[in-house]
Parts: C-alpha cells; sequence; structure tokens
C-alpha cells in the first residue's frame, strides 16, 4: 500500500513536472486558420486639411482646404485637369502568403507585387517628355510599412527558439525601380514582384505560426535625388484607397 | 471694348480656378485586407527574435480585445477555424444624373469566441472558449479629396481635401449552432445605404488610414465605443 502511495506520488510529481515544462510552450497566442491575399489598391496621397477655406458639401459636410495639396514633391500622376494628362494610373499593392512545408528546406513566403503605371514628375526627377502634361518620372519608388510580428521564434538568449512573443513594431521598406516609356501618352511604369525571402533572406520561416500585423501601406518617391534608400528626402506619393469616379 | 477684355479675362480666371484640380487614378478598386487578431505593444522586451528579425521582443504575447479571441488549440483551445477580411468596392455610376456611384462594404469574420474573464459569452463550445455574444465595429478614417466643395454650405464644384473624418459601420455577432466554431460577424452593405448620399460623382480620391476591427465592449454594444478594445488589424498569417 505504501509502495503504491510512493509510485503515485513520484508519477504525480513528473507529471507535475512536465506540466511546469510544457507550460511555457503552451503559452502561446491565437491565430487565424489562415488569411487570403491582401490587396491594396492605391490612390494619390493628400496633405491633411488642417486649415480649411471650404466646406465639403452634404452629408459629409466637413471643413475642406481647397486647393488639393500632394504630399509628394517628386511625382504625380497623369489628369486632364490638373495637369493636361489623359487619366491612365493604376496601382496596388499585393501580398499572397504562400504556405510551405514544415520542415527543411524552409519553403513558407510572403510574393509582394506592387505594379504602377503613368507616374510623372512634378520637379526635378523628369525624364522622357510626353505630349502633354508632365515628362515621365526619373527615379525610384520606396513600400513602407510598420511591423508588428508575433510569433514562435523567440528566446531569451540572442538565436531564436520556440517561445511565443510580439517583436517590437519595426519598419519594412523596400525600394524598386522605375523605367521610363517610349509612349509619349503616358508616364513612367514602377512595381516590384518579389517575395519577403528575397528581401529579407530568411525572415519568413515554417511553422512559426507568423502574424503579421501591418498599419498603412505607403509607396514614397524617391526624394531629390531619385534615390529610395536615402529616406530623408523621400515623400509619401501613394497610400490605400479607392476611387469613386 | 474695354469691358469686353474685361469680361474675356474674368472668365479666362473663372476656367483656370475650376481647372485647379487634383490628380487622380483612372481607377483604384477593390480594396481588400485580410484581418489577423491585433496584439499589444512591445515596450518591455524580454526576449529575443530568432535571425534575421533579430529585435527585442516580449514574451506572453497579449491580444488587445479584452472581450473577443479565436480559436487555436495551443492557446485557450478550439479549433483555428478564424478568418476575416474587409473590402471596399467602387461600382456603378454613368456620368450625369442621377447619382449612381456606390461603394460596396464587406467584413467577414468567423469563429469569435468570447475571450478569457469576458463577460460577453454565449454558447459553449466542445474545447476552447464560448461564441462571442456582442458586436464588433468596423473603423477606418478617410481623407477624400473630390470636387464637391464650397465657401457656403451645402456642397459645390470647388476641389478640395476633407478633414480626415472616421468612418464606423457597427456589426452583429452571431452564434453558431456548431459546437467546434465560434460565433460570425458579417455585413455586406452599401456605403450608401450607411450614409445616405455620400458616394456622387465627384472625383473622389478616398484615402484609407488607421482600419481596425474593435470588439464591442463589456456592454457588447459596438456603438458605445469607450469601452470598446482592438480585436483585429489588417496583416497577414504565415503558418
Amino acid at each position: 500500500m505504501l509502495r503504491s502511495i510512493r509510485v503515485v506520488t513520484l508519477l504525480g510529481g513528473l507529471a507535475a513536472l512536465c506540466l511546469l515544462i510544457a507550460g511555457p510552450a503552451q503559452a502561446t497566442h491565437p491565430r487565424p486558420k489562415g488569411t487570403g491575399v491582401y490587396k491594396a489598391s492605391l490612390v494619390p496621397t493628400y496633405v491633411p486639411c488642417t486649415s480649411p477655406n471650404l466646406t465639403h458639401g452634404p452629408p459629409l459636410a466637413f471643413p475642406s482646404c481647397n486647393p488639393p495639396a500632394q504630399t509628394s514633391a517628386e511625382a504625380t500622376i497623369g489628369t486632364p485637369d490638373a495637369n493636361g494628362s489623359s487619366v491612365s494610373f493604376n496601382g496596388y499593392i499585393l501580398f499572397v502568403p504562400c504556405v510551405g512545408v514544415p520542415g527543411p528546406p524552409e519553403d513558407s513566403d510572403l510574393q509582394v507585387t506592387i505594379p504602377l503605371n503613368d507616374i510623372r514628375c512634378t520637379s526635378g526627377r523628369c525624364g522622357n517628355s510626353n505630349a502633354s502634361g508632365p515628362a515621365d518620372y526619373s527615379g525610384q519608388m520606396r513600400f513602407a510599412l510598420t511591423l508588428r510580428h508575433t510569433d514562435h521564434f523567440n528566446a531569451a538568449s540572442p538565436g531564436g527558439g520556440p517561445e511565443p512573443a510580439t517583436m517590437q513594431d519595426i519598419p519594412i521598406e523596400a525600394s524598386f525601380t522605375c523605367a521610363q516609356t517610349a509612349s509619349t501618352s503616358t508616364g513612367s511604369t514602377c512595381g516590384m514582384q518579389t517575395t519577403l525571402n528575397a528581401v529579407i533572406p530568411g525572415s519568413i520561416k515554417d511553422a512559426k505560426r507568423a502574424i503579421w500585423e501591418t498599419d498603412d501601406l505607403r509607396v514614397y518617391d524617391g526624394g531629390a535625388d531619385g534615390v529610395g534608400s536615402t529616406t530623408a528626402d523621400n515623400t509619401v506619393f501613394l497610400r490605400s484607397g479607392v476611387f469613386i469616379p | 471694348m474695354r469691358w469686353s477684355l474685361v469680361a474675356c479675362l474674368a472668365a479666362l480666371c473663372c476656367v483656370a480656378s475650376a481647372q485647379a484640380s487634383h490628380p487622380r487614378p483612372k481607377g483604384a478598386t477593390p480594396f481588400r485586407t485580410s484581418l489577423v487578431p491585433a496584439y499589444s505593444q512591445c515596450t518591455a522586451p524580454d526576449e529575443t527574435h530568432g535571425p534575421p528579425l533579430a529585435f527585442p521582443s516580449c514574451s506572453a504575447p497579449a491580444q488587445t480585445s479584452a472581450q473577443a479571441t479565436v480559436g487555436t488549440p495551443d492557446a485557450y483551445g478550439g479549433s483555428p477555424n478564424f478568418s476575416g477580411y474587409f473590402r471596399l468596392a467602387q461600382f456603378g455610376g454613368v456620368p450625369g444624373p442621377p447619382d449612381d456611384q456606390e461603394v460596396s462594404v464587406e467584413l467577414s469574420v468567423t469563429d469569435v469566441r468570447c475571450a478569457p474573464g469576458s463577460p460577453r459569452c454565449a454558447s459553449p463550445n466542445a474545447s476552447g472558449p464560448a461564441d462571442y455574444a456582442g458586436e464588433v465595429r468596423i473603423v477606418w478614417t478617410i481623407r477624400q479629396s473630390d470636387h464637391f466643395n464650397a465657401v457656403a454650405p451645402g456642397g459645390g464644384a470647388d476641389p478640395a481635401t476633407v478633414q480626415d473624418s472616421p468612418f464606423e459601420v457597427t456589426v452583429l455577432c452571431n452564434e453558431t449552432s456548431s459546437t467546434s466554431t465560434g460565433s460570425a460577424c458579417s455585413v455586406a452593405t452599401l456605403m450608401n445605404a450607411i450614409v445616405p448620399g455620400v458616394t456622387k460623382e465627384k472625383r473622389d480620391v478616398h484615402g484609407i488610414m488607421d482600419i481596425r476591427v474593435d470588439d464591442g465592449g463589456a456592454d457588447g454594444d459596438g456603438d458605445t465605443a469607450a469601452d470598446n478594445t482592438v480585436f483585429l488589424r489588417p496583416g497577414v498569417f504565415i503558418p
């Protein structure tokens, strides 16, 4: 009888020890079954209205600022009654999660696609001229977002481990090029088609249950030097939105 | 003769003013963002993320919502059945009267469960938290640049950027009869049904910012926003 009690006590102690060891690994984070594509149509960004001089019509009868001012100091898009060009711009940002097979090799990833067309210059970054309106934009663009990342690849010491945690918010940015067009009726074509692991090798791993929270997606111009990676002079050109003709 | 010249110049000035317009796309639609649970910002890190994103991190990830969560076997239990998206899409609109421009608004969220300690619990599930009983509220900020402004109230033809304003839609969550999944919260409506007359043929560049889905707070009521907490934000999940 006493022996049975000892065995039970020992087993109980072992079970408690197992639970203590298993506890931290099980303290994990609620997550989706999956997420589909994330497609943000893009529109030109305008300066916030802080000193209104007009009023918008009802039902959104809020103060408004005339004239509307684009935030970009370098890039614009064709519009007949703004700059004399025909209207051609379309653009979006598309994220597609790629679910890999657990285990080596690491084959999970995130596809990123950004196509933009009819990008024209507003100041110094002017390339091929057009029949009407501003010339083609001759510089780079830069895509940017702020990431809040929660996954199972953390540890008390550097190098990574299985612990769930939320990482400090970080910026994710990537520059991409614009190509001037031979056409005299449309501006430059800019874009990127890549994956996160191509931009930051090893950043997406299998089975780490990674939740990527994003803030507002932004596309910056390349600034006065046209270089996306020298960010001090870049200004916001495009943001998420819809256009209601 | 002199007056004719003045009249011509005045007419030119008027035309110039009307032409001081805003660059705009040929089209920009649809906007569709997938949604993920929102977590608290890491401000007092006690761990480090693995390379190459070797940044400080905070263990025990904490959801920002005090009322709602989603099924996850190794968190609070329950199968992982949550998925969600928010979508805006412009459609229709033949130039000229009547104003028939429209923007559809869709929110779809599945497997919403009550967070531990929340009073918003309804039908129990076989495992994990019970179905969430309450509303959620989709909130975003719009920055609108269009041709429907004037000095006097009532609207006009001048282009302008409107002061940023929030746009909010409260959505009722429905409990499910299934014991393996939580509540479903969804809406498919039109912007003109939410705010009649809001979409017009005015060259509206409709910037969208700061999207989030709040829970309904302790009272479950999305419209009483003071106690609501952020439940979902735009993002992607890589399993």
